[in-house]
C-alpha cells in the first residue's frame, strides 16, 4: 500500500511538472535595459524582448488607474513579475468594456505561450495608443505558430509594426526582430 | 609508453594545425539557402497617378555569378616535429544558387512590395503603355576567410593558438532601367549600392557556424542593397509619373 501511495505520489508529481501551459519565452523589459543589452549583442533579447518605456510597480488596485499609459505599466509589471493571483484579480476587476481590456487579455495569452488565443484578443484592440505593440505581438505570434514558413505573411506582419512604430528604438526593435528571425536563425 | 605519448601529442599537433579547406569553405558557405528580406523604411504613398506598368525584361549581365565560390588565394605551413606553423586566405563570392529565389523573381517580387508601397503608379502583369526593362549590371558579395595559427611542441609541454575569421565582405548592386511609353524610351537610369558587412571573429561554435554566419551576412547586406535600389527606382519611376498627365 505505501509502495502503490509513493508511485502515485511520484506520477503526480511528473503530471505536476509537465502540466503548465506558461512558456516564458518572450521578455518584458525597460527601455534602458533593452538598449545595454541590445549593445552586447544578446540574441534572446533582440529576438524576443517586448520593450515597454515603463514597468512601475503597481498600486493596491491599479485596475482602477485612470491614465491608461500608468495602468498598461502596472499590468505589464505583474505579468513580468508573474503575478498570477493579481493578475487574476486585475483582468476580472477591469471594466472589460474597455477596448484596452483586449490588449491586456491578449498580453497576458501571450506571455503564457497561448498564441492563438492572444492573436484573437489582440485583433479586437484597435486603438492607436498601443497599436505598434499589437502588431508586434500579432507577428511574434505568427512567427511562433508557424515559424519562417509564411515568409511573406511573416514579413508583411512585421512591416504592420514598423510602420506603427514611433521613434528609432521602436523601428530599432523590429528590425532586429526580422534581422534574427531572417538572418541569424 | 614515451613514444606513444609523443606520437599522440604529434598526432594531436597536426589535428589543430590543419588549416580549413577550401572545399570544406565553399560547402559551408552553401549549406543554408539564403534570401532577399528585408523591412521597407520608405513613406507609404497616399497618392496614385492611375498609370499602368509591365515588366517587360529583366535581364542579368553575364558576370553576375551564379554558384558560390571560395578560390585559395595565398596558404603555407610549417609542418615541422616541434613548431607547426600555418595561414590561408580564400576569397569567397556569393552566388545566386545559395538563394531561394532567382534575381530575376527577387527583383519582380521586391519591385511589386515597394510600388504597393510607395509608389504613384500600378505595376500589372498584362500589357501596358508603358513597359519596364530592368537589367542587373552588377551583384556582387565577396569577403575574405582566413585562418591562421602555431603549434610549438617542446617535450615536455606545448603551446599553440589558432583561429579562423571572416570579412569584411564587400557587396555591390547595379541595376538599370529603361521605362518605355508605346515602345518609345522615355527615362532611363541607373543605380548603384554598395555595403560592407562586418568582420566575424567571436561568438560562434566552430568554422562550420563561422563561415555559415559569413554567407549570411552577405545576403543581408545584398538585401539592403536591394532595398535601396528597389526605393531609388519607384522614387525616380514616381517622380516621372507625377509629371505625367495620364
Amino acid at each position: 500500500m505505501t509502495n502503490l501511495l509513493k508511485v502515485f505520489s511520484f506520477i503526480l508529481f511528473l503530471l505536476l511538472l509537465t502540466s503548465t501551459d506558461f512558456k516564458d519565452y518572450y521578455l518584458l523589459i525597460n527601455e534602458g535595459k533593452y538598449v545595454k543589452l541590445s549593445l552586447k549583442g544578446d540574441k534572446e533579447i533582440l529576438k524576443r524582448s517586448i520593450v515597454f518605456s515603463s514597468i512601475r510597480k503597481p498600486s493596491d488596485n491599479p485596475h482602477l488607474e485612470k491614465n491608461e499609459s500608468t495602468k498598461t505599466s502596472f499590468f505589464v509589471y505583474l505579468v513580468k513579475k508573474k503575478k498570477y493571483s493579481r493578475l487574476a484579480n486585475f483582468l476580472q476587476q477591469h471594466n472589460n468594456q474597455l477596448n484596452i481590456h483586449h490588449f491586456y487579455v491578449g498580453l497576458d495569452y501571450f506571455m503564457r505561450g497561448l498564441y492563438s488565443k492572444a492573436e484573437k484578443e489582440l485583433n479586437q484592440y484597435n486603438e492607436d495608443y498601443l497599436k505598434y505593440y499589437k502588431y508586434l505581438l500579432l507577428a511574434d505570434c505568427l512567427y511562433e505558430q508557424k515559424g519562417y514558413s509564411l515568409k511573406t505573411e511573416l514579413i508583411e506582419a512585421y512591416q504592420k509594426a514598423l510602420d506603427a512604430s514611433s521613434g528609432k528604438l521602436q523601428e530599432e526593435i523590429v528590425k532586429n526582430r526580422v534581422k534574427y528571425i531572417a538572418y541569424k536563425k | 609508453m614515451k613514444l606513444f605519448k609523443l606520437s599522440l601529442m604529434l598526432l594531436s599537433s597536426l589535428a589543430i594545425s590543419s588549416c580549413t579547406s577550401t572545399k570544406k569553405v565553399q560547402e559551408h558557405l552553401n549549406y543554408n539557402k539564403q534570401s532577399i528580406t528585408y523591412l521597407m523604411d520608405s513613406p507609404p504613398s497616399i497618392k496614385n497617378s492611375g498609370h499602368r506598368v509591365s515588366i517587360t525584361s529583366i535581364k542579368i549581365d553575364t558576370s553576375v555569378r551564379n554558384e558560390a565560390l571560395a578560390i585559395k588565394e595565398t596558404g603555407w605551413i610549417v609542418p615541422l616535429l616541434a613548431v607547426n606553423v600555418w595561414e590561408s586566405r580564400k576569397m569567397c563570392y556569393l552566388g545566386a544558387s545559395m538563394f531561394e529565389n532567382d534575381w530575376t523573381t527577387a527583383l519582380q517580387d521586391n519591385l511589386l512590395r515597394e510600388s504597393n508601397r510607395s509608389g504613384v503608379f500600378n505595376i500589372d502583369s498584362i500589357a501596358s503603355d508603358y513597359q519596364l526593362e530592368f537589367s542587373i549590371d552588377k551583384l556582387e558579395a565577396k569577403g575574405p576567410y582566413y585562418s591562421q595559427g602555431f603549434y610549438v611542441f617542446l617535450v615536455a609541454f606545448y603551446f599553440y593558438s589558432f583561429g579562423d575569421y571572416a570579412g569584411p565582405a564587400e557587396t555591390e548592386l547595379a541595376i538599370s532601367y529603361v521605362l518605355k511609353k508605346n515602345g518609345k524610351s522615355v527615362r532611363e537610369k541607373t543605380f548603384k549600392f554598395e555595403k560592407k558587412t562586418e568582420q566575424l571573429k567571436k561568438g560562434y561554435k566552430n568554422k562550420k557556424e563561422l563561415i555559415q554566419g559569413f554567407a549570411t551576412s552577405m545576403a543581408e547586406a545584398t538585401s539592403n542593397n536591394f532595398k535601396n535600389a528597389m526605393a531609388s527606382i519607384v522614387l525616380d519611376l514616381n517622380d516621372y509619373f507625377e509629371g505625367e498627365v495620364n
